[in-house]
């Protein structure tokens, strides 16, 4: 894992384009655990063509530092329905993922990249959504998200599958 | 040493010699440590479980029942399940790198490792936190993956032995009463513990972060107290399910769409869930600690 350092205004967040398509094809950002391929495989596949198409709310934004794709977010629309029959508009934040080159890079004067674009999504989130909750399933043995959303704010987890965990929270800048 | 002073931080080795020297401890079973590349990771003592109960007979002063219970102890320690529990031990260690934050470290330890670093005493050097993660059962049967089989009957026909013993000597004794259940939920400053029944608990985030078990999956042996003086005590300790929770299907998180409706799926919450985010809302949200970038 580098340690590498870099000034904030290296890094750029933009809404992804089709232009995007091979950059996010060679993506890599899986260490060799499971779920880590998995969110490897989707940014690969499936994340575009989902942004693309449009469907209610999807949004992915890509980081890059010059032309070299470092992040990759994604977040869309959950509802939460609740043992009252009552509903909440929450947000789904799916995929937060940093480079393979990028792992471990932190900011000359403030925080881990990957720790900076949970912030971003929490911050786009707010300027749209009707309420502050936020919910990420993450697979059990995924210890470096868990470790990075434990860093980042005090979430409820509870189990979503055998595999995964769902973490449920309320956050502000 | 927790069971022999509740209230008490960990102070040497003095109460554990005490103990051994009233013969209110058992010998324990000493298993040698080896890493991936062989080398001796240091070594470790496997004590039947009822050695806490002999130290809380120490503690009410009734030495007479801590010897009864240590020798106990000692003769579950000679028996064949004791034996192999040890020896597989030994045996799966050698899978297993010194540093618990390495990547080939298996996920149980790193996750082990970073739960057991925020603990407020804990300045555990790597060797020392492999080696106390190595003494827990779940940790046995991660690592026996699939050939956990034979290892869980051992466990199974320790337990059981232990718990007949437990009753033959204590009887009745009704101040302690232990609690098994699986962490549901973990909250900010809390976790609910979930039996096999639906039976739910309470108790305080940091008891089970002190000792790493902070994870929601996580098979909790729950021991409670009513002390003489009164005023109760929780201790909670690592536990292991044989057989997994069942869980209702639910789609892959990768699976968005309805293919029927195309919509976006949702969540449905359960009851303690409901009232978890109904509470959340009549606070204040929490702020990230990070400044955010700016979207082009």
């Amino acid at each position: 894992m580098s340690e590498k350092q870099l000034p904030r205004d290296a890094i750029t967040v933009r809404g992804a384009a089709e232009t995007d398509r091979v950059a996010l094809e060679n993506f890599s950002c899986s260490s060799g655990l499971q779920c880590e391929d998995e969110v490897e495989d989707f940014i690969r596949t499936q994340a575009l063509d989902t942004y693309i198409s449009g469907v209610a709310d999807y949004r992915l934004l890509l980081a890059f530092e010059d032309e070299t794709l470092a992040g990759v977010i994604a977040h869309r629309i959950d509802i939460l329905t609740l043992s009252t029959g009552g509903m909440l508009n929450a947000r789904l934040i799916q995929v937060v993922a940093v480079g393979e080159e990028y792992r471990g890079t932190i900011f000359e004067d403030s925080g881990r990249l990957s720790d900076t674009l949970l912030a971003t999504v929490i911050d786009e989130v707010q300027e749209f959504a009707e309420n502050d909750i936020f919910t990420v399933i993450v697979a059990n043995e995924n210890d470096r998200s868990l470790a990075m959303l434990e860093r980042c704010g005090s979430w409820s987890q509870v189990a979503y599958d055998q595999l995964h965990v769902r973490l449920t929270g309320r956050f502000t800048i | 040493m927790a069971v022999l002073r509740p209230s008490d931080l960990p102070d040497g080795e003095g109460p554990f010699r005490t103990l051994r020297a009233h013969r209110a401890v058992s010998s324990g079973i000493k298993v040698r440590v080896r890493g991936v590349s062989g080398h001796l990771v240091g070594q470790l003592r496997l004590y039947n479980s009822l050695n806490a109960d002999a130290a809380r007979a120490s503690r009410l002063h009734q030495p007479e029942m801590a010897k009864k219970l240590a020798a106990c102890a000692e003769r579950l320690e000679q028996t064949n399940a004791a034996k192999r529990i040890s020896e597989a031990i030994a045996s799966l260690s050698t899978a297993v790198p010194a540093d618990p934050s390495s990547h080939d470290a298996p996920p149980g330890l790193r996750r082990y490792a970073r739960l057991r670093g925020r603990s407020s005493w804990a300045n555990l050097e790597h060797g020392s936190l492999t080696r106390e993660w190595l003494v827990q059962s779940r940790a046995w049967l991660e690592l026996a993956g699939s050939n956990s089989g034979s290892l869980a009957d051992a466990v199974v026909t320790l337990g059981n032995e232990s718990q007949k013993a437990r009753a033959k000597i204590l009887g009745d004794q009704l101040s302690v009463t232990t609690f098994y259940g699986v962490v549901h939920r973990l909250d900010v400053t809390a976790a609910q513990l979930e039996s096999a029944s639906g039976e739910a608990v309470v108790v305080p985030r940091p008891e089970l972060e002190r000792q790493g078990l902070a994870m929601v999956g996580q098979a909790v042996s729950l021991l409670t107290e009513v002390l003489p003086g009164g005023g109760s005590y929780l201790l909670p300790m690592p536990a292991v399910t044989l057989e997994p929770p069942a869980f209702e299907d639910v789609e892959s998180p990768w699976d968005l769409l309805d293919p029927e409706n195309l919509s976006f799926r949702g969540s449905n919450l359960d009851s303690r869930d409901s009232d978890w985010i109904e509470r959340e809302l009549a606070r204040d949200p929490r702020t990230i600690p990070v400044a955010p970038l700016p979207i082009a």
